[in-house]
């Protein structure tokens, strides 16, 4: 396990030193930046489909796209070559610029470039390579890597970006931002005006125009890409679309999601090279770069990262990310989609930064094109157990069901036992179950044996529903269920409650997909006769709602039986609010007690805060929603797990929202998450209760 | 969408991403702006490749107050203007944006290098949606241009601690004359 004990080596140290300077703030003006832009679009959710269909379909005909787009390149007098590798990329861009008998090299951003480790290997040819775009001109002088897509230098204060060009410079430049940017505009104004040759990435090729599309917001693209006499433009063959107007879609996608600008400041589409104050010996070359992208493309789990526009949104809503930033949470790629790319590109190895990745999901809820990233990186987890077996701790918290079973068994000994120091210790030692992680108390009778007592024959029922218990459910707060039962049957529906296992979530969380297909054909095989039947799933746990409704049809591709339990699957809230909503049960509150509401993040794709607010509003509660617009961190036993890639981890993802909640004016907080629900009562060291706690209902006056 | 409310779309997401927009009812009206403008920046005008009534009218209405660059002129001389002139086919509401087809790589550093661009373009030519601007520009292309850039502003950077600077490489002031 060398590579997960780095890792942890790493973020130990991070943990002790903070989280990485502003990179929080730049995550958040991106998010706060697309929520804006996206309540301006009609329909952002139609606009995101086309999206995503766009890259499905050019994915699809990837190779015919790369011919199309090399024969039209051609045909307007660029000279394309295909490059198999990052050798024979950096091979063809030396040989051009030998050719040229030129030495200097002005660069716009590409991380494409990066990936190849392009400046390196072009310095180590001889070459002077300057980066052009501020924050990479930043990083190139501080020898460093990018942490952020966006803003790579976001860990940089002003100070440090005027020692460093001071440094350059042979003189003090001043500390104002005003004369640091003069500086930088005069030096990179020699650079464009002197360089021979002009390198640039590209956002989408067109394959109908032979075109490129390059989008800067400094405008120094625009200069690197007209200015010196001869033009490189490095793309990797993904990015090629068949027509200018789905290239035009994704640019908008592109800029709505990574910044929440409309379009970028400058969106350049370069089709064939131009002449220059009438001099048309120019040139201009294309290198489409493969470095392992039709691997990918032969992969079924995999080929999505190729849809991959590189807008940054998902990173910019991940937790784990948001403490350890992109040189913890990444190699060349850093965050979420940087996951699989570095697996599939720069090897598994270098892909360890995947055990961070708490499963939350929301990466891919953020994501324009909608790529599943939550369950590329649970693959890359499992091809990383395949080769270094599983993190000990990861090991143990997959076998959460046998613990609960027996835990439960042996209640109340068991609970006794859980808090007794000397025995968590022991358990920390020997499962890596941290000795000061809060855990649930266990239930000697589960709702599975009280369900008899609590059910009641409903004639005539209004409907006909199976609970979906999960595990904290049943094992540890069974009045929850109760609650929830009494009331459908008040409304009149009729509730079943046959034998199940839980979601099996923290298998996909940890990347065991063997393990979490058993769970998803199981649950599937005990339930697929009750849908069949028409009933509708009713699930209380978000994780488990989330795990029916969105990861199994995904394991068990093409089973219709995957797909119809998805759909007959429902969120208990959403079925209680629809009863109120029909007038058939009233809603009361147990407390006046001002609520703040957390969402899980697994419900977010499912209803949000919509149910819960309604309900609580609808019992005169005053409610309200506190979220720091990530993970609070917990993630399911993550934040059970002892060590840095654990509780170290997971407490200071969550420091954010403690606060914000220690500081609001609520008195209870309100979640649907067991494990939430653990975390944030620790953390903000306040109440924290179900809705079904202090909600009841009644039947309507 | 009707000409009034694509003008006001128009207008208003322009000015939101830092750019500005004067109304003019004539082209002649424009060139007094030109003039006011290339008076108060005492620097040479860039010019971007355009009809020969528009050239005429700039070269006459400057005469005695800025030297005229290009249109074709060489990087070098661009670089030291105070202001580029440029004519773009299109306007976008959607996206508050301005559409230019370049025939020469000099065309594009005449809203790229001088640090005010004014851009002077004719509400008939605005379009509702980004999208509607896809057969102009491929017609462009067809038409002998070699690039087109869709410009949303002036250039900036938040690249250092997110404080937003305008006007890094590009220009700072990006002034759309529109014709109504
Ligand atoms: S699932 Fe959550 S933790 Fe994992 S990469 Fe995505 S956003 Fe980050
Ligand atoms: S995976 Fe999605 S959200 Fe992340 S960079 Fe790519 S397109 Fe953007």
């Amino acid at each position: 396990m060398t590579v997960h004990r780095e890792l942890e080596g790493r973020v130990r140290e991070l943990l002790r030193t903070g989280p990485v300077r502003g990179l929080y703030a730049a995550m958040m003006r991106g998010l706060r930046g697309r929520a804006k832009a996206i309540v301006e679009m009609e329909d952002y959710e139609a606009f995101r489909s086309e999206a995503r269909r766009i890259k499905e379909r050019s994915i699809a005909r990837l190779q015919e796209l790369v011919d199309i787009f090399s024969k039209n390149a051609e045909e307007r007098g660029a000279r394309v070559y295909y490059a198999r590798d990052g050798e024979e990329a950096v091979e063809i861009v030396a040989r051009i610029v030998r050719n040229a008998g030129a030495r200097l090299v002005a660069k716009s951003k590409s991380l494409t470039s990066e990936e190849i480790f392009l400046n390196e290997r072009l310095e180590a040819r001889g070459l002077e390579v300057v980066e052009t775009d501020l924050g990479e001109r930043i990083i190139q002088l501080a020898h460093e890597r990018p942490s952020h897509l966006v803003f790579p230098a976001i860990h940089k204060t002003t100070e440090d970006v005027r020692s460093l060009f001071s440094a350059e410079a042979h003189r003090e430049i001043g500390g104002d931002l005003q004369e640091i940017m003069g500086y930088i505009r005069q030096r990179l104004r020699e650079v464009f005006l002197n360089a021979d040759v002009g390198f640039n990435g590209a956002n989408v090729g067109i394959a109908e125009l032979g075109a490129v599309v390059l989008e800067t917001n400094e405008g120094n693209g625009r200069m690197t890409s007209s200015i010196p006499r001869i033009q490189i433009v490095l793309i990797g063959v993904e990015k090629i679309v068949e027509k200018l107007e789905e290239a035009l879609m994704l640019a908008r996608a592109h800029a709505v999601a990574a910044t929440g600008q409309r379009l970028t400041t400058y969106v350049s589409i370069m089709a064939g090279r131009s002449p220059m104050a009438g001099d048309a010996s120019r040139e201009m070359h294309i290198i489409l770069l493969d470095n392992g992208r039709g691997r990918m493309l032969g992969d079924e789990v995999f080929r999505e990262a190729l849809y991959c526009i590189r807008c940054g949104a998902c990173m910019n809503i991940c937790a784990p990310y948001s403490v350890t930033g992109g040189h913890v949470f990444g190699h060349i790629y850093p965050g979420p989609i940087g996951i699989p790319w570095t697996a599939n590109i720069h090897g598994l190895d270098k892909a360890a930064f995947a055990h961070l990745c708490i499963s939350c999901g929301l990466c891919k809820e953020v994501c324009p094109i909608s790529i599943n990233i939550p369950l590329m990186i649970s693959r890359v987890k499992a091809l990383l157990a395949e080769r270094y077996g599983y993190p000990y701790a990861d090991r143990s918290m997959m076998m959460y069901e046998r613990f609960g079973r027996v835990a439960s068994q042996l209640a109340p000994l068991s609970n006794w036992a859980l808090k007794s120091r000397a025995i968590r210790i022991l358990l920390e030692k020997i499962v890596g179950l941290d000795r000061d992680a809060p855990i649930p108390e266990f239930r000697r009778e589960t709702f599975l044996k009280r369900f008899s007592r609590v059910r009641e024959e409903v004639s005539n029922p209004q409907s006909k529903v199976v609970l979906f218990l999960d595990f904290f459910a049943n094992y540890c707060r069974p009045e929850i269920a109760e609650n929830l039962v009494r009331a459908l049957q008040l409304a009149g529906v009729a509730v079943e409650l046959p034998p199940q296992l839980t979601s099996g979530y923290p298998t996909i969380s940890y990347g065991n997909w063997e393990e979490a297909k058993r769970y998803a054909a199981r649950n599937i095989e005990l339930l697929s006769s009750y849908v069949e039947q028409g009933y509708s799933i009713v699930s209380i746990e978000p994780t488990a709602t989330y795990a029916l409704k969105h990861v199994y049809p995904y394991l068990l591709r093409g089973d219709r039986r995957a797909e119809a339990l998805s759909q007959a699957t429902m969120e208990a809230l959403q079925l209680l609010r629809r009863l109120v909503d029909e007038g058939l049960i009233a809603v009361k509150a147990r407390t006046m007690k001002r609520c703040g509401i957390h969402i899980p993040c697994h419900q977010r794709p499912l209803s949000g805060a919509e149910n819960v607010l309604a309900l609580m509003r609808a019992a005169g509660l005053e409610t309200s929603i506190i979220e720091d617009g990530m993970c609070c961190g917990m993630a399911g036993t993550f934040g059970m797990k002892h060590g840095p890639i654990g509780r170290g981890l997971s407490r200071a993802m969550g420091a954010r929202l403690f606060e914000l909640f220690k500081s609001s004016v609520v008195e209870v907080i309100v979640t649907e998450s067991s494990v939430c629900t653990l975390h944030i009562k620790e953390g903000a060291e306040m109440e924290v209760l179900h809705p079904l706690d202090i909600l009841y209902f009644e039947k309507p006056s | 969408m009707p000409t009034d409310m694509l003008v006001a779309r128009f207008i208003e997401r322009f000015k939101e991403q830092g750019g500005f927009v004067e109304l003019v009812d004539s082209w002649d009206e424009a060139l007094d702006s030109i003039a006011r403008e290339a008076r108060a920046a005492a620097a040479p005008v860039a010019v971007a490749t355009c009809g020969e009534e528009h050239l005429e009218g700039i070269r006459a209405r400057l005469g005695g107050v800025s030297r005229l660059v290009g249109p074709r002129a060489p990087p070098i001389e661009i670089s030291r203007c105070g202001i580029g002139v440029t004519f773009p086919i299109a306007g976008i509401a959607e996206t508050g944006s301005i559409l230019e087809l370049n025939y020469d790589d000099s065309d594009r550093l005449v809203s790229t290098l001088p640090p005010i661009h004014i851009a002077y373009l004719e509400s008939r030519r605005l379009v509702g949606r980004l999208l509607e601007v896809a057969p102009i520009l491929k017609q462009g292309l067809e038409r002998g241009a070699f690039s087109a850039t869709i410009i949303s502003g002036p250039s900036r950077t938040a690249d250092i601690e997110l404080r937003q600077v305008i006007g890094v490489h590009g220009p700072h002031v990006v002034k759309i004359l529109l014709e109504v």
